[in-house]
Formats: structure tokens, sequence, C-alpha cells
């Protein structure tokens, strides 16, 4: 509806907008749709190749290693704590004078504490701007990317004023993230501005074309390797069906035993026992999977930088928790607050897991409950009669479960575990949620890099294999216990 | 001394009271039947005296061995508990037969656990180990042989029909020589025209000396092979004597009642 005492020429040039907003959206989608389905085979120029070709560049300067590679790979979004190191490696400044700065709510990488000290030193992180916090684990926007960038060309003494890093639409309420690759483009295309070569001898000049996208479209004509071949494509897959096969094993090996221990503690006769694990089963089997993979990554790290900021509160504020304490039980003496002091110090050493380690660990525990409903099924589902037949023959508890109960529970259990089991196989996808190369996310990348989708369909093949094999498997074992009823 | 003697047993289920003081003796190589209508408490006896259910008071005594005495504070040892289980054997009315293992197994292998343990708490050799397993599978086939299924040593019991099950099940409480064997229902859960091969087994046995105590239905066996009856009502004994009197003058009116009741169906 048109406001009131707009006039007819507003009107249509707001109409026009429109319009020009909606084709160019559905515009912008056809050709991504065309990129993609046309992309396979062909010499592509797209913006991956040359995300890719920056990516190398920066590894072989050494700004990026190779571990920190994988952070920028693919579509994923820079953290600031990345940005942040892989900016000090880049300015070739020496870090060691640079130890953890007074603010506790960093994680406790230990480049990441001194690149940002180093930052703050530089002038390169306003800490006005900040409100004296880093964020380190959030997600870099551009905005922050190109204020920062701009400080950096500052103080290494490459400031030309029109310089900008990155072309975005300014908007405060949705400020657009940035992928490593756009970064490493960024840092490569800063080299390339900046080296001797390119200097006037007057010392500061100007770029007319300020975007480093517009400028990376009329380089990208010749990049991009062609390297995906059915061959390189199937081995890089096959590495991440790799992971995959070794996430399923070992969540299986341990999944299984401790199942059973849970089990027998849901049907156990001590009570507080039996409520703690019904409880805790209600609470894995109700939360998503992803979610506890979250969890059981991030969890660790901001319970150290929980603790540590009590432990710094306790620290500078003189400590009167301590002498509460001491108040409140004088009988628990110094001590019971030595030992809160040194419980808080133990805590604020925890750092998030290894990625894989924590992978494992929420599938190991989310598995081991579900398994343990199914045991319990199977066991409750034995007739009385069997452990009164054992025990008046003077057989004992243990004997009997293992002599008569168990093959009978195996025979129960079959159906229901090999749909768990393969429930899992799939389930190791998740994995990806918490930077894990999985197969998945193995056939997703050469979406970006290679504008292949193909590859992604292939890993469908894989599954069927592996689940194909498992099937048979079961079926077989099924069969091997037919002999009874 | 009786080889199975029960001195007031009283059990209850919460407010439920299903045995209120019961007491009789077995003498060696007789056979008691137990007759009542459900609920008098006759299988909740039989499994008092069989260590299934712990009854609240009373004593039990098998061979001079009190298996159950509830005035006894001191806890009883592994050794003990198991001589005690030992003691008696039970044959169910639904069999409960184990599954997986075929017949010769489902009869040995309580026993060759037993012998196992023993051996190994004496270190014996492998040889000994070997020559006692060997003993075990001979007395079974024995066994099995006596209860007429020699024909059937690999079968599985889903295989077999409900009459052979119950004697194999009756040859797998055998094998543990208990001092008395007790049987709950054992034919309740046949057809009828399979009964007969299990009440011949049973018939067999009682010829042979064994003290037995069963829980029946089946008037006529009660009274062909019983040295006496026990009637119970209201979880007390009502009345017992020599079936020959008993199903032919019964005392009480409980009892009159009962085989009226017996005999129409």
């Amino acid at each position: 509806m048109l406001p009131a005492g707009l006039s007819a020429k507003g009107n249509f040039f707001e109409m026009m907008k429109k319009i020009l907003c909606i084709m160019l959206t559905l515009f912008s989608l056809v050709s991504l749709l065309g990129v993609s389905a046309f992309a396979d085979g062909e010499e592509s120029n797209t913006q991956e190749n040359v995300y890719t070709e920056a990516i190398e560049y920066c590894v072989e300067k050494g700004y990026v290693t190779e571990d920190t590679r994988a952070l920028l790979e693919g579509d994923t979004e820079l953290t600031r704590s990345t940005f942040i190191i892989i900016l000090a490696s880049h300015s070739g400044d020496d870090l060691s004078g640079y130890t953890q700065s007074g603010f506790f709510d960093v994680t406790k990488e230990k480049d990441c504490l001194s690149a940002v000290a180093w930052a703050k030193d530089k002038e390169i992180i306003d800490s006005a701007d900040m409100g004296g916090k880093f964020r380190p684990d959030e997600l870099i926007t551009a905005m922050e990317l190109d204020d920062m960038m701009y400080r950096y060309a500052d103080y290494k003494g490459n400031l030309a004023e029109q310089e900008t890093y990155l072309s975005y639409s300014y908007s405060e309420d949705d400020p657009p993230a940035v992928t490593g690759g756009e970064f490493a483009l960024v840092l490569k295309t800063y080299d390339e501005l900046h080296s001797p070569k390119n200097e006037p001898s007057g010392g500061g000049y100007q770029i007319k074309e300020p975007t480093i996208l517009s400028s990376a479209k009329k380089k990208g004509g010749a990049a991009g390797k062609r390297t995906a071949t059915f061959g390189t494509v199937t081995k890089s897959l096959l590495d991440g069906f790799l992971t995959t096969v070794e996430l399923f094993g070992l969540t299986l090996l341990f999944s299984l035993p401790i199942g059973l221990i849970c089990s027998f503690a849901s049907m156990s006769k001590v009570k507080p026992v039996k409520w703690f694990m019904k409880t805790f089963i209600w609470i894995i089997r109700g939360t998503p999977l992803m979610l506890q993979l979250i969890v059981v990554y991030y969890g660790p790290g901001l319970v150290g930088t929980w603790a540590a900021r009590i432990l710094t509160d306790l620290m500078t504020t003189g400590s009167p928790f301590i002498t509460k304490l001491y108040e409140l039980w004088p009988w628990l003496g110094l001590n019971f607050a030595e030992l809160v002091i040194n419980l808080l110090e133990w805590l604020s050493t925890w750092t998030t897991f290894d990625r894989f380690f924590a992978a494992l660990l929420a599938f190991v525990i989310n598995y081991s409950c579900y398994f343990s409903e199914i045991f319990r099924g199977g066991i409750e589902s034995i007739s009385k009669g069997q452990y009164e037949a054992g025990q008046v023959l003077g057989m004992t508890k243990i004997q009997v479960f293992f002599k008569v109960v168990l093959l009978q529970v195996v025979k129960r259990i079959i159906a229901p575990m090999s749909n768990e089991i393969m429930t899992l196989v799939k389930d190791t996808s998740l994995a990806r949620t918490i930077a894990v190369y999985e197969v998945i996310w193995a056939g997703q990348r050469f979406i970006k890099s290679d504008g292949l989708l193909w590859p992604l369909f292939y890993t469908a093949v894989f599954y069927l294999i592996f689940c194909g094999l498992l099937t048979i498997l079961f079926g077989k074992l099924e069969k091997k216990l037919d002999y009874f009823n | 001394m009786a080889m199975l003697e029960v001195k007031n047993i009283c059990k209850s289920f919460g407010k439920n009271e299903v045995l209120k003081g019961i007491d009789f003796n077995l003498e060696e190589g007789k056979v008691i039947s137990i007759i009542g209508s459900s609920g008098s408490g006759k299988t909740t006896l039989l499994r008092c005296i069989t260590g299934l259910e712990t009854a609240d008071t009373g004593k039990i005594t098998v061979n001079g061995r009190d298996t159950f005495d509830s005035e006894r504070t001191t806890k009883l040892s592994r050794v003990e508990k198991r001589e005690n289980q030992l003691a008696t054997g039970l044959v169910f009315q639904s069999f409960n037969l184990f599954p997986q293992y075929n017949v010769l197994d489902n009869v040995v292998l309580a026993k060759k656990l037993i012998v196992k343990h023993d051996l190994k708490a004496r270190k014996a050799s492998h040889t000994e180990k070997k020559e006692a397993f060997d003993a075990i599978v001979e007395e079974a086939k024995d066994i099995i042989a006596h209860v007429g299924l020699s024909d059937k040593l690999d079968h599985f019991p889903c295989q077999l029909s409900g009459g052979q099950q119950q004697r194999v099940a009756i040859a797998r409480a055998l094998i543990m020589s208990p001092k008395v064997l007790c049987f709950d229902e054992p034919t309740s859960a046949l057809d009828p025209e399979i009964t007969g091969e299990v009440l011949k087994v049973i018939a067999g046995l009682a010829h042979e000396g064994r003290t037995m105590l069963i829980v029946t239905h089946e008037m006529g066996f009660a009274r062909e092979v019983s040295d006496e009856v026990i009637f119970m009502d209201g979880g007390v004994i009502a009345e017992k004597g020599d079936p020959k009197e008993m199903f032919v003058n019964p005392q009480t009116h409980r009892l009159q009642e009962f085989l009226s009741a017996m005999l129409k169906a």
C-alpha cells in the first residue's frame, strides 16, 4: 500500500527498485544453479579455484600452517582467532615477547593469546571498539576484517587512502561473515599490491578498483588446475571414509561394553543408581547428537575459561570468598579453601578436546545409551523360569547369565542392534560439525574446489557398500542363531 | 529321622498370608502328593522347600541338614548355600529347558559347571577334568535312556513334544542327585494323551525308591503312586493320610467338596 503523501514519482521508483531486486535475486540463483549444473568437466572459471590458489599461496609463504589449512578450506567461515593468528604470522614480527594478556575470556591456544597481545600492542585491535573483549571463537565479520586490515596496513606503513579489501553491503544488523578462502585471497592480493616492484617511488598510491573480489575476477581466468579425475576423487573420498570407518569401529568397541554396564545400572535394585541412569539416558536420547557433539567439543574450553575467570576474581579481589569460607566453617580450615583454589586452577587448564577424540566421546556416550536400552529390553524379555531353572540346578547368578541367558538375549536383540549399528555408520557424518574430516565433507569440497557435484553423490556409494556388508553380516548371524527358538 | 522335615512354615506376600503354618514329614523312599485348589499355597510351599522363595518363619530339614531355619542369625557361606540348593530338585510345570542347548547339553550343563568349579579349586590336571566330564556325559546318557529319550540326544527343545521336554527336565533334575525330588504340577501343561508318558516315568522313579514330593491335579496318579496324600486348603494342611482311604472316605467337608468338584470336571 502506498504511504500517504508520497509523490507518484517516488512510488514508481520504489516499485522499480523492488522489481530490480527480485530480478537480481532470480538471476543470481539461476546463474548459481547453472554453474553447478554445467561446471562438470569444463575448465571452470570459478571463485573457488581462486581461493584454493590463494590458500596454497599462504601455505607456501608460511602464513598458514598445514594444520590451520583445513580451517580455511571449503566454505568454512573464519573465526577471529584464526584471523589474528594468520595476520600475526604474515607480519613476520617476533611474538615471543607477548605473553598472556590480562583478559581471561580467550581460549587457551597460546598462539591466539600471543597474537592478540601483539595486535593490541600494534593497535591493530582497537580496545575501545571491542569493549575490551576480543571474543576469539566468534566469526569475524567483513567490516571487522576490513577495519583491522586497514589498521594493519597503517602499522606496516602501507596505507593507501582508498584501499578497501572486501566488498560487502553495509548492514549493522546482519554483518556478513568472511570465509577462509576470501581472507587468503585478501592476503595474497595485499602482498601483490605491496610488493616492492609495485610501489611507485613516491610511496603511497591509490587503487582505482577498490574491491579484491572484482580484481580477482579479472585475474581468475587461467586459474584452476584440473586435478579431479575419478581416481583422485576416489582416493580423496577413501581418505575421508577411513575416518568414518575408524570412528565407527572405535565407537562400537567402547559403546557395546559400556552399554551393557548401563543396562545393568538401569535395572539395578539400588534406587539412586537406577534413577540416575534413567535420567541420564533420557537426556542423551532426548537431545540431538549434533548438539551433543558441539557440547562435548566446546564444553571443556568453556569450563576452563569460567574456572579461570573465577580464579582471577578470587586472586584480584583479595579473596573475601576464602575468608568468608573460613569464617563459616573454621573447622574446615584453610585447607578447604586451598583445595577449591587448586581445583579451579586445574579446571582452568581445560581446553577444547582434540576433534576426533571429542567426536568419539560424544558418539560413545550417545550410542551406549541407545544400546543399553536395547540390551535391557532383551534381558527383561527372558522369562523368569530360565533363571529359576538355573537356580534350582545349583548355578550361580553369573553362571546363569552367561551360560543360559546371554545367547537368548543376543538372538532377540540382533534385529534392533543391526538398525542402530547401521544408523551409527551414517551418524558419523555428523562429526563434520566439529570439523572432523570425513567422507561427505571430502565430497563436498569438490564443489568448492573444482565445481564438481558428482563426488558428493559418489559418497553414497561408499555408505551403501559398507552398509551392505553389515547387512550380510547380520543376516549370517541371524541364520546362525536360527537353530533354536 | 525323615528325609524331609517341614516345621511350621509361614509365608506372606505383603498382606497376603499364603502359608499359615505347614508341618509334615517325608520319609526316605516315600512319595507324598499334595493336592488342593489354586491359591491354597501348594506351589508356594514347594518353592520354599526348593529354595526359590524364602519363608518367613519355620524350619526345613533335608537329610538332617537345615536348608532353611528362620531362627538362624549367621549368614550362609557360598558353599553352604550351594549344598542347600542341591539337596532338593525341582521339575517345573512349564519345563524351563534351556532352548539353545540340545537334550544332552541341557542335562549335563549344571553338573559340568559344578565339577569344573571343584576341580579348579583342587587344581586338577587337564586329563582329570576330561575324565570327569566324560563320566558326567555317560551318566547323563544313562539317565536320558532311563526316561526313554536315547534317540533324541542331539535334538533341541523346540524339536520335542511337551511330554518329551518334560522328561528331559526330569533327567536334568535327576543328574544332580537330589535327596528330595519335587514336581510342580508336572503334567498340567501337557495334552491328556501325553501325560501318560511322563506319569510313567515318575511312577518308575517311585518304584526305584526315590523320595519325591509331587504337587498334582492328577487324582488317579496320586492315588496310585503316593504313600501319603496331603490336601491343602487356604494355606494350611486340611487333611492328610493314606491315599486309598482319603479318596474313598474324605474326612473333612472341604476335601469332600474338592473331590466332588474334581470328579465332575
